[in-house]
C-alpha cells in the first residue's frame, strides 16, 4: 500500500542552524497520526516543510506516492489558532469557503455549490448558527472548528493539523475527535502535532516522537513508553508526565 | 443660498473629480494596507517616491520634453517606490538593521535626494519647474484634464485588481500560508498586493503630496471598520469615506482659496475618523459607555435583588 506520507533525508534549517535533521517517517493511509515532542523540536517545521512552506536543505517528500507538486491539492492544512488574526473583518462563513478557493483556482469566484458545501462543512463542527458572525465573537474552540471546517471543505486525503486541540473546550475536544474518527472511517489520514501526552492514548492510533531527529513512530501501544518520551524530551520532562504503556 | 460660482469653474470641477476618484482608490487599496499592517509601508512609499518624481521631472526636462506630464512622473513614483521596497526587504534579509530602522533610513535619504533634485530643477529653470513642489504637501486645484485622464487610468487598473483578485487577496491577507497551501503562493500574490499599495499611493501625489499621503491609505479604512465587520463592506465603505473626503476638502479649498487641498482632505479624514470611534455602533466609545452603564445597574438590581450575594458571603 502506498504510504499517506513518505518522507526521506528531510533536513531543514533556519540560519544555517538545523530544525529538523535527516528524518526518515513514513505514515500510512488511515491513521491518526500524533507527532509530538519538546518545544524547539520541528513539529510545526515538519507540517511547514511537508506543504513547501519552508526551504528544504535537503530530502524529499512523498504524498500518497507522488511529490508535493502533483499531489498538493489531496493535502488539507489546519494552521494554528494563533497564526491569524481573528480581529480581521470576516464572517465564520467566509473563512470556511475559503476551503473551496484551491479548487477554483485564480480570478474563479465560490458559487451556489461551494456555499452549499460551506454550509455542510459548519454542521459537521456544529457552527452552522453561528455562520454570519464575526470570527472575533468566537471562543477558541469555535475559532478552531471554524478551521476544521474550513480543511473539510478541501475534500482531501491527509489533512495536516497544526496542535487542532491547543486551548479547546471540553465540548470542541468531543467534536474534533468525533470528526477525526469520521475521517478516519472514510479512509482518510490525520496528522496532528500535539503537545500534551496525557492524552496521546485516547486520541491517536499512532504517534510520532520528535526532536530534531526523528526518535521513533509506531502503534501508540506499542511506541509510547516511558523509555521513549525519555530519549525525546530528556530531562526536559515534568514530573506530571502518566506513567506510559 | 447661492452656490459660489467658483464651484462651476472648469478646473474646479476637475480637481473634484480627481479627488473623489483618488480617494475612493486610495481609501479603498488601503483597507489592505492596513490588515495586513502595512500602513507605514506606505508611508514609505509615498516619501520615497518623491525621487522617481523629481528624476522624471528633470530627465524630461532637460530632454526637452513636457516635465509637467503626470503619466511619467507616476511612473517614476511607481519605480522608486518599489525600487525602495526592494532595498529595505535587503536590509531586512541580509543585515541586522530592524525592519523599522532600515525603512526610516530608507525613507528619509530618497526624500533627501528627490529634495536636492527638485533644487536643481528649479536651478535650471525647467518649464513648469514650480509645479514640483505641488508634490510635497499636494495641490488638486493645480489639477489639468491630462492629469484626470491619467488618475482615470489608474481607477481602472485598481478596479480591475481588485476584481480579478478579490478571493486572493482575502486569503492571502488574513491567512498567507493557508493561502500558499491552496495553491495562492506569494511569490505572485506579494507582487500583486504590492501593485496595489503603490498604486493606492501614487495616484493622490498630486492632490495630496507625498507627506501627508499616507492618511489617505490609512484613515478610511480605519474609520470604515468602525462601521462594518465584513471586509466586502470596508472595502466599499472606505472607498466613499475617502470619496466624500476628497469632494470636501476640495470645496473647502477652493472656497478658501490660499488653503492646500491636501492638508484640507487629511483634516476633513481626521474629522471622519473622529466620528467614526465616537459613535460606531457596538465598537464606538459612545456605544462602549452604553454598553457598561447597562451592565453597571443590572449588577446594581442583582446586588439588591439577592442582599446574600456572593459579595458579601466573600467577606
Amino acid at each position: 500500500m502506498v504510504y499517506a506520507l513518505d518522507i526521506q533525508d528531510l533536513t531543514v534549517a533556519y540560519h544555517e542552524n538545523p530544525v529538523l535533521w535527516d528524518l526518515d517517517l513514513t505514515i500510512p493511509q488511515g491513521m491518526i497520526q500524533g507527532i509530538v515532542g519538546p518545544n524547539g523540536a520541528g513539529k510545526t517545521t515538519l507540517i511547514k516543510a511537508i506543504l513547501n512552506l519552508v526551504p528544504r536543505a535537503a530530502g524529499q517528500v512523498e504524498i500518497l506516492g507522488k511529490s508535493y507538486a502533483e499531489n498538493k491539492h489531496l493535502l488539507a492544512y489546519v494552521p494554528q489558532r494563533s497564526s491569524v488574526d481573528w480581529d480581521f473583518p470576516i464572517t465564520v462563513f467566509n473563512v470556511v469557503l475559503m476551503g473551496s478557493y484551491g479548487r477554483l483556482g485564480w480570478i474563479r469566484r465560490p458559487g451556489k455549490k461551494e456555499r452549499r458545501e460551506a454550509v455542510e462543512a459548519l454542521e459537521r463542527v456544529g457552527l452552522a448558527d453561528l455562520a454570519h458572525r464575526q470570527i472575533s465573537q468566537l471562543s477558541g474552540g469555535q475559532q478552531q472548528r471554524t478551521f476544521l471546517a474550513r480543511a473539510l471543505m478541501e475534500q482531501a486525503m491527509v489533512y495536516l493539523m497544526d496542535e487542532p486541540f491547543q486551548g479547546v473546550d471540553a465540548k470542541t475536544e468531543r467534536a474534533i475527535v468525533a470528526l477525526l474518527k469520521d475521517l478516519r472511517s472514510d479512509g482518510k489520514t490525520v496528522i496532528a502535532v500535539h503537545h500534551d501526552l496525557q492524552t496521546v492514548e485516547s486520541y491517536f492510533d499512532r504517534v510520532t516522537f520528535l526532536n530534531v531527529k526523528h526518535i521513533v513512530s509506531g502503534p501508540v501501544a506499542e511506541v509510547f513508553t516511558e523509555e521513549n518520551i525519555h530519549r525525546t524530551y530528556g530531562g526536559m520532562i515534568d514530573a506530571d508526565v502518566p506513567k506510559a504503556g | 443660498m447661492t452656490i459660489p460660482a467658483v464651484l462651476f469653474n472648469y478646473s474646479f470641477i476637475v480637481a473634484a473629480v480627481g479627488s473623489v476618484l483618488i480617494g475612493l482608490v486610495s481609501g479603498a487599496l488601503g483597507v489592505f494596507a492596513i490588515l495586513r499592517k502595512q500602513s507605514l509601508l506606505g508611508d514609505v512609499i509615498s516619501h520615497t517616491s518623491f525621487f522617481g518624481i523629481s528624476a522624471v521631472f528633470l530627465l524630461v526636462g532637460i530632454g526637452g520634453g513636457n516635465a509637467r506630464n503626470l503619466l511619467p512622473l507616476l511612473i517614476g513614483a511607481i519605480l522608486s517606490g518599489v525600487l525602495s521596497m526592494l532595498v529595505v526587504n535587503h536590509v531586512n534579509e541580509y543585515s541586522r538593521i530592524g525592519k523599522d530602522t532600515g525603512m526610516a533610513m530608507v525613507l528619509s535619504v530618497f526624500f533627501g535626494i528627490g529634495a536636492v533634485l527638485m533644487r536643481v530643477v528649479q536651478d535650471l529653470r525647467i518649464s513648469g519647474s514650480a509645479g514640483l513642489d505641488t508634490f510635497i504637501y499636494g495641490n488638486a486645484a493645480a489639477m489639468t484634464r491630462l492629469d484626470l485622464q491619467v488618475i482615470v487610468l489608474f481607477t481602472a487598473v485598481a478596479a480591475l485588481l481588485l476584481g480579478l483578485f478579490w478571493k486572493e487577496f482575502t486569503v492571502f491577507t488574513f491567512n498567507p500560508e493557508y493561502a500558499h497551501s491552496q495553491g495562492f503562493t506569494a511569490r505572485y500574490l506579494e507582487p500583486l498586493m504590492l501593485a496595489i499599495l503603490v498604486i493606492g499611493v501614487v495616484i493622490g501625489l498630486q492632490a495630496v503630496g507625498v507627506i501627508l499621503m499616507v492618511s489617505l491609505i490609512v484613515a478610511p479604512g480605519l474609520a470604515a471598520r468602525q462601521w462594518t465587520h465584513h471586509l466586502g463592506r470596508t472595502t466599499v465603505l472606505a472607498g466613499l469615506f475617502g470619496a466624500a473626503s476628497g469632494f470636501t476638502g476640495t470645496v473647502i479649498s477652493a472656497l478658501a482659496r490660499d488653503l492646500p487641498t491636501g492638508p484640507v482632505i487629511v483634516l476633513v479624514l481626521v474629522a471622519v475618523v473622529a466620528f467614526s470611534l465616537l459613535f460606531a455602533p457596538g465598537k464606538g466609545v459612545v456605544a462602549l459607555l452604553l454598553l457598561r452603564a447597562r451592565q453597571r445597574k443590572q449588577a446594581r438590581e442583582k446586588a439588591t435583588e439577592q442582599p446574600n450575594g456572593p459579595g458579601l458571603a466573600a467577606g
